[in-house]
């Protein structure tokens, strides 16, 4: 009767860990509904990989269906976090920030953060492939933090990928408390017209064709992001090609969400997890976070001194690229401070070039190490 | 604390330092060029839609 306990038997205190971080995990998708799309297959994941002589792990000695799956779709080509920027690129419409081009300096320098955190990430004594892996968190974008990870072959990966998504998440918290913190109210209540310019289709059209250029040729690392974010924008905006840009942003996109969560979870197997850093991880993807939301606001302010037109610095914020969570979050401040300030439209064009932005940066630091 | 500050892997504070710059500048660099291209391409648009009104109107008026 001992085949029956075998497994049983078999199971350590950290992988009983991980089962309460997976019902964690799902418990925060299904009640308090934070990104229920990654965090419910991650935390499911997290249950499967941890049960001692799991299959989805190791079959007879050749890789389990989850192993296969992170091997063939996240390790070997990174295939999945990049062609579900295709679907984002579909979703996109860049119109609000064709209108106002300056606001995409908001979204460069919300990928602040990034940078300072590699900084203290090294001063705690990462290496500097793990640094800088750590920091990509702040580009509150979960493929982009997955492709610097694996591609700098960092030692957290899972960890990464966790807290990236899971701070994501966390964007309706975080980010209140950090733009109250550096403006007062009567920035926060600085109202902002959106002038509804016409934009003609050509330039539509050309916009993504121009964003690839520019990216690739001063940051050819780039182009994996930038280029497949915007050739799901082409086909949203070509207008030839409808049907696929609505399987890009609908059936692609749920299908690899669908499957890049649960393949996530091939790194949070116990004796990867369970460890000091992914503590120190988890403060530090929090300081990027504020970092960011520091970055873009001062931004925002430093603009106002040159502008007439007075920006609301919040909107800054927004330039952290989880899309459109940030520039939601912004419009409902605005609200609460002026019934009547509707900042959604400013803060969508800034949310978008964050998107652009942290994927150049995310090329960037490849290129740069 | 001085023996923390001792750990501190200096060549690796010179690299992040060094990739932080050159990130920072980099990526203002691409989203400036991005900028300008962006008006510059409204600014032709506008004005081409500005001829094809006008050339519209003078034949109307013919």
């Amino acid at each position: 009767m001992g085949f029956l306990i075998e497994t049983v038997q078999a199971v350590t205190w950290q992988q009983v860990v991980m089962w309460l971080i997976g019902l964690v995990l799902i418990y925060l998708a299904i009640k308090k509904d934070m990104e229920p799309a990654l965090l419910l297959p991650i935390g499911f994941g997290a249950i499967l990989v941890n049960i001692p002589f799991s299959n989805v792990l190791n079959a007879d000695g050749s890789s389990g269906i989850i192993q296969w799956l992170f091997e063939v779709g996240i390790e070997a080509s990174e295939a999945l976090p990049i062609l579900l920027f295709i679907g984002i690129g579909a979703m996109i419409d860049f119109e609000p920030l064709i209108v106002n081009p300056k606001m995409m300096l908001m979204g460069a320098f919300a990928q602040l953060g990034i940078f300072v955190t590699m900084i203290l990430a090294v001063l705690l004594g990462f290496d500097i492939t793990d640094a800088a892996s750590v920091g990509i968190i702040g580009a509150a974008d979960g493929p982009t933090s997955i492709l610097v990870a694996m591609k700098l072959n960092s030692n957290y990966v899972g960890a990464i990928m966790v807290v990236a998504y899971s701070y994501m998440a966390l964007v309706p918290i975080i980010q209140p408390i950090v733009i109250k913190a550096i403006t007062t109210k009567k920035e926060r209540q600085i109202r902002m017209t959106y002038t509804t310019r016409h934009v003609s289709k050509l330039v539509k059209v050309l916009f993504p064709i121009v964003i690839t250029m520019v990216a690739g040729l001063i940051a050819p690392q780039s182009l994996a992001l930038v280029g497949f974010l915007m050739f799901g924008n082409l086909l949203k905006e070509c207008g030839v090609l409808n049907s696929l840009a609505d399987t890009a942003k609908n059936t692609l996109c749920n299908l690899i969400t669908l499957l890049l969560g649960i393949t996530i979870a091939f790194q949070m197997q116990a004796e990867n997890f369970l460890k000091l850093e992914t503590l120190m991880i988890m403060a530090l993807g929090l300081f990027a976070f504020v970092f960011d939301t520091v970055g873009g606001v001062m931004c925002a302010k430093v603009m106002n001194l040159f502008s007439k037109e007075k920006i609301n610095p919040m909107i800054g914020a927004a330039g952290i690229s989880a899309f459109p969570m940030a520039a939601r979050v912004v419009h409902k401040m605005g609200l609460k401070e002026d019934k009547n300030n509707y900042l959604l439209m400013p803060a969508v064009g800034v949310n978008v070039s964050g998107q652009i932005a942290s994927a150049i940066v995310g090329g960037l630091i490849l290129g740069l190490i | 604390m001085l023996n923390l500050l001792l750990a501190i892997d200096t060549e690796a504070l010179k690299k992040a330092l060094e990739i932080s710059w050159k990130g920072m500048l980099a990526v203002v660099v691409v989203v400036g060029i991005i900028i300008a291209v962006t008006y510059l391409m409204l600014f032709i648009s506008r004005k081409s839609e500005e001829k094809k009104k006008r050339k519209e109107e003078t034949a109307k008026t013919e």
